[in-house]
């Protein structure tokens, strides 16, 4: 480059930088005739934003890079060809020999990786390796050290692909799958004849030649059965947990208890699965232990023919999957529907007892189906499945799960069966064995009423409620009384469970039934006005949901006065609308009223009197006002044990409450106790995911990070934000706020670009949700500008600010001195552009918010910057 | 076996002294040294990217340099670290280049997610380049990215090596960085 037009180009440059975003260009177009010039100042300062994390990526990635080991040039007589593999442990090289000439594949352990353990390891997979000699089994060829002393194993290198490719590529049919699987299962059952399970069976590891023979390779993680010599017995429970591949783990793998070679008839289900449906059964997204526990331990997956219908956005589409295997999509899912959904379900059952005995029954069964005779497995009846269901989910859920049971006895019969369903649900909360009974007595009848249902797919509970909700119109359209309180009540399930979108539909459909059946002015209408503004809540319709609440209000108040417990009721349902709302102040009068009324009217130890306490104090909790907040917490805990007993959702709650204010006092170890007791018992409540086991996962996230195990907290953060994201997608403001957690611990991390990509998500989210004037949006603005500042990106924090300081100086009922927060890290942005007028307005104006503001150390930290660049 | 600490501090002092030759006796010890730390920094600890440079440097300094040096010669060592620091990234991200290289459609157990997080080469060697380019016209404003990037040296400590004023040392910065980013992305295409 010419240093002339460099010089130009260089003081444009910075004379542009120092203006705000509005005023370059003009200002650059005034200053400059040259088009190039003008054109290259315009791309630099373009690229000077991000130019700071490009540049700091190029060199992480390097460094990263050179943390690998580049291949050795010799491994003994084995010339090194390229790496194929790096396991953590291990790398697999390809390698050649010259005489006589052939390629082999090479596993060394790594430097500093060859412990006592793991060259024990590898021994024993030479030893397994050299008891094996089956055509489909890759061949062991050698072994020795390197010069520095490492082990190494010579294999037999395969020419092939991954199995799954493989077939894709190849578009083989379900027939050539089914004969090619087979062979992988004879391979297996070789395996298993010479008392070796593999352990860690998946497509990477079944390669197919150019000819068509699958090879099995990788005993890295086998096991010997048997009488095993002994020193082997402590490395498989250490190091099987640590290597499975989580998609094909058995549950029994992954809770880390001992293996038989069900293991490896459950990963073989998986890759039947697979080769049939194209599609894995389960998907993680964080891998956490935790998920890959509650995906493969406890949650059923979809028959491969249901799971065709649901692939994900980043998975392939039906007619793509049909398509490789020569089928219509239509006519790929008729083929899978019977008995190949059997054979892969029972291959991959949870309780590895119910599996298919031996590889062998699984082939057999294949061979039978190709033959077109009957199997010998047989799915799990309904109502095997059902009554695990109910085990595992306990109340709320099986309460209601009943009632919809008794829906589909039979609708004949149904208003019997609500009313039996309600006393259920009533001894259902006290008495949860004597609930098990009633359980396998209505599944028995449910079996009996649909014997068509044994067949095929699992039931899931949206199926159920799904087809309950078709029914309940089309049955009962002559009888509206009935059909509107079924209705409702399915409603109420669905927001139970977290699905808001059907649950306000249908309680919308109720509403309407009630104003048909009972007419205007009655309390079946108010109840189903009420209900209705709850799920409008939900759904983030707020404004509805406003209107809703008030006109529920209106009605009590005329059709039972100021001091009646309905009235109560929808004032405390108005409170919750304005609370979602961020309207603080007047959720914090509703609920008041709505707490001395039922003071008055329920007693002091009244259940519904403890939740106008609980909700009233977390209103003030939101305001900052904590010892007010504790005071009731403890009230509304004290009155919730003595009503509804130790085990209670309600409980939880406001267990979960005292440790919010446990963390606001930095009481952290208070809080961390409290919160493993909170999701202790709301684990036992609830079995599976919940928006309240979220709440609790995220608050111990909390109080952990706090306590500077920034690790540890993320693993929760990450935990309760995927809980979040699966259950709560309709919560815009739940998942913000998960998104917000993870963000500030990363940031917390030094994972600058990570918290940044988080915490824009959050802020996209809540600004669709909840619009401008939301506490949530101005805090999470907030978060964004700090990050931006922490990335030396002054003038775009400057313009996150500004848009957060005007909005929440509109947002009423936010404490006035929390602006001091957003002001002073303006003034210091500014301060540190060298703006010291901009920088002055802000200080003076945090001054005015908040005079102490000495007293916050973050804030007192910016002060005396800004003083110190701009006396 | 490699010279002794101190007399890596003897040649620090001599070359600031103006002894050329002690330079090249200092520069492979210390391009050793930073090539082991690097290879030896473990994957996953990674707390911001520039201070892990930074935090080699001086690992490599503590190592290397037994006596407590004055300033100057602190700094000196880091601008010496910064340009050799560089030099050992390239490096090693052209062996694992040419080790890439060869070969294609043959696969064997491998955990094809653990192969797929090697980060791509192709940044660093075009960084460095990118580098040499501008350094062609503008040495001072390559200089002060190397400095700062490969080295850590804070702006104080670049304006020691350097010589000049710390709102030009700022300035570099921020025209040079973005130079570079354009440089990289229009060269990505």
């Amino acid at each position: 480059m010419e240093a002339d037009r460099w010089r130009r180009i260089e003081a444009l440059f910075h004379e542009v930088s120092e203006r705000s975003p509005e005023e370059r260009a003009p200002y650059l177009l005034a200053a400059c005739d040259d088009d190039e010039v003008r054109h290259e100042v315009e791309a630099l300062l373009a690229a000077s934003d991000g130019a700071d994390q490009q540049l700091d990526q190029a060199v992480a990635g390097a460094l990263e890079l050179a943390a690998h080991e580049p291949p050795p040039e010799w491994i003994g007589p084995y010339r090194v060809l390229k790496p194929l593999g790096d396991g953590g442990l291990a790398t697999v090289y390809l390698a050649e020999r010259s005489e006589p000439h052939m390629q082999v594949a090479i596993k060394v352990v790594k430097r500093g990786m060859d412990t006592a353990e793991i060259l024990r390891r590898l021994r024993l997979e030479s030893r397994i390796l050299a008891r094996l000699d089956h055509p489909n089994i890759a061949r062991l060829i050698d072994g020795g050290s390197t010069e520095d002393g490492r082990p190494y194993v010579v294999m037999e290198a395969i020419e092939g692909e991954p199995i799954d490719r493989h077939c894709d590529r190849r578009r083989l049919d379900l027939r050539q799958r089914l004969e090619l699987f087979r062979k992988v299962c004879s391979a297996v059952h070789a395996a298993h004849r010479s008392l070796i399970i593999h352990r860690d069976l998946k497509p990477t590891n079944i390669l197919v030649t150019e000819d068509g023979e699958p090879k099995l390779l990788d005993f890295g993680i086998a096991k010997l059965l048997g009488p095993a010599p002994v020193d082997h017995t402590e490395i498989h429970t250490v190091t099987g947990m640590r290597w499975m591949t989580p998609e094909f783990a058995s549950p029994e793998q992954v809770r880390g208890e001992p293996l038989t070679t069900a293991a490896d008839v459950y990963a073989l289900g998986v890759l039947l699965y697979e080769l049939l449906c194209g599609l894995r059964p389960f998907r993680f997204e964080a891998r956490s232990q935790r998920e890959v526990e509650r995906l493969v331990c406890d949650s059923e997956p979809a028959a491969p023919s249901a799971r065709l219908l649901e692939t994900a956005a980043e998975e392939p589409s039906l007619a793509k999957i049909a398509e490789a295997r020569r089928e219509s999509p239509e006519r790929l899912r008729k083929r899978l529907t019977g008995d190949l959904d059997t054979i892969a379900g029972v291959a991959m059952h949870k309780e590895a007892e119910r599996r298919y005995p031996s590889v062998q029954a699984l082939e057999d069964d294949i061979r039978r189906y190709l033959e077109s005779r009957p199997l010998t497995a047989r799915p799990d009846s309904t109502a095997y499945r059902l009554r695990k269901f109910v085990r595992r989910n306990r109340t709320p859920v099986s309460a209601a799960v009943l009632v919809v049971l008794s829906l589909l006895v039979g609708l004949g019969s149904t208003y019997r069966a609500l009313q039996i369903a309600d006393e259920q649900r009533r001894r259902a909360e006290q008495h949860l064995e004597e609930l098990e009974e009633v359980v396998s007595f209505n599944v028995g009848m449910f079996e009996l009423a649909d014997p068509g249902e044994a067949r095929g797919n699992s039931v899931t509970v949206r199926e159920v409620l799904d087809r309950a909700a078709e029914r309940i119109p089309r049955e009962l359209g002559d009888r509206p009384a009935v059909a509107a309180r079924l209705m409702s009540t399915l409603g109420l399930v669905h927001q139970a469970l977290g699905l808001y979108g059907p649950a306000g539909q249908l309680l919308e459909q109720a509403l309407a039934l009630r104003r048909e059946a009972f007419g205007e002015d009655s309390l079946e209408v108010l109840r189903g006005v009420h209900q209705l503004a709850g799920a409008r809540r939900d759904q983030r319709q707020l404004d509805e949901a406003l209107e809703l609440a008030r006109l529920a209000l209106e009605q009590s108040r005329e059709l039972f006065g100021e001091a009646h417990r309905e009235t109560a009721a929808a004032l405390h349902g108005l409170a919750a609308v304005h609370f979602a709302r961020g309207e603080w102040q007047e959720a914090e009068d509703h609920y008041r009223e709505a707490l001395e009324i039922r003071r008055r009217a329920l007693g002091d130890a009244h259940a519904a009197t403890a939740e106008s306490a609980n909700d009233l104090a977390e209103v003030l909790f939101y305001r900052e006002r904590f010892p007010a907040a504790e005071e009731l917490f403890l009230e509304a805990l004290e009155i919730r044990r003595g009503s509804l007993g130790d085990d209670h959702p309600a409980v939880a709650e406001t267990l979960n409450n005292l440790a919010a204010i446990a963390l606001t006092r930095n009481d952290l170890p208070k809080a961390e106790r409290l919160g493993i007791e909170v999701l202790e018992l709301r684990r036992k409540l609830y079995g599976g995911p919940h928006r309240d086991l979220v709440k609790s996962v995220h608050n111990i996230g909390v109080a952990i990070g706090k306590q500077g195990r920034l690790e540890e907290a993320e693993d929760y953060f990450r935990q309760a934000l995927e809980m979040a994201e699966q259950i709560l997608r309709d919560d815009p403001v739940e998942v913000g706020r998960g998104l917000r957690a993870l963000s500030h611990n990363l940031e917390g991390q030094g994972r600058l670009g990570e918290a940044e990509d988080l915490i824009r998500r959050a802020l996209e989210l809540e600004l669709t949700a909840l619009g401008e004037l939301n506490p949530s949006v101005a805090m999470t603005r907030y978060s964004l500008a700090r990050l931006l500042a922490k990335r030396e990106q002054h003038r775009s924090a400057i313009d996150v600010l500004a848009s957060q300081i005007q909005s929440q100086r509109q947002i009423p009922g936010m404490p006035p001195e929390r602006l001091a927060y957003p002001l002073m890290l303006l003034a210091e942005q500014n301060a540190l552009l060298g703006e010291c007028g901009s920088a002055r307005i802000a200080l003076t104006e945090a001054l005015q918010a908040y005079p102490d503001l000495q007293e916050s150390s973050s804030l007192a930290g910016r002060h005396e910057l800004v003083t110190s660049r701009c006396p | 076996m490699p010279e002794s600490d101190a007399d890596v501090t003897r040649l620090l002092h001599a070359w600031r002294e103006g002894d050329p030759a002690a330079l090249e006796r200092l520069t492979p010890l210390v391009y050793q040294e930073l090539r082991r730390l690097a290879r030896r920094h473990m994957r996953g600890e990674r707390a911001g990217h520039v201070l892990q440079t930074t935090a080699l440097v001086h690992e490599a300094y503590m190592r290397m340099v037994e006596l407590e040096l004055g300033f100057q010669d602190r700094v000196h060592f880091f601008a010496i670290a910064a340009r050799l620091m560089r030099r050992v990234l390239v490096d090693l991200a052209r062996e694992h280049k040419a080790a890439k290289r060869g070969g294609d459609a043959v696969m064997l157990s491998l955990d094809e997610e653990l192969i797929s997080t090697l980060p791509p080469v192709g940044d660093i060697v075009a960084l460095d380049l990118a580098l040499e380019e501008l350094a062609g016209f503008d040495a001072r404003k390559a200089r002060v990215v190397e400095l700062r990037l490969f080295g850590g040296l804070t702006i104080q400590e670049a304006v020691e090596v350097l010589g000049v004023s710390h709102a030009t040392v700022e300035r570099d910065l921020k025209l040079a960085k973005a130079w570079l980013a354009r440089r990289l992305s229009t060269a990505r295409g």
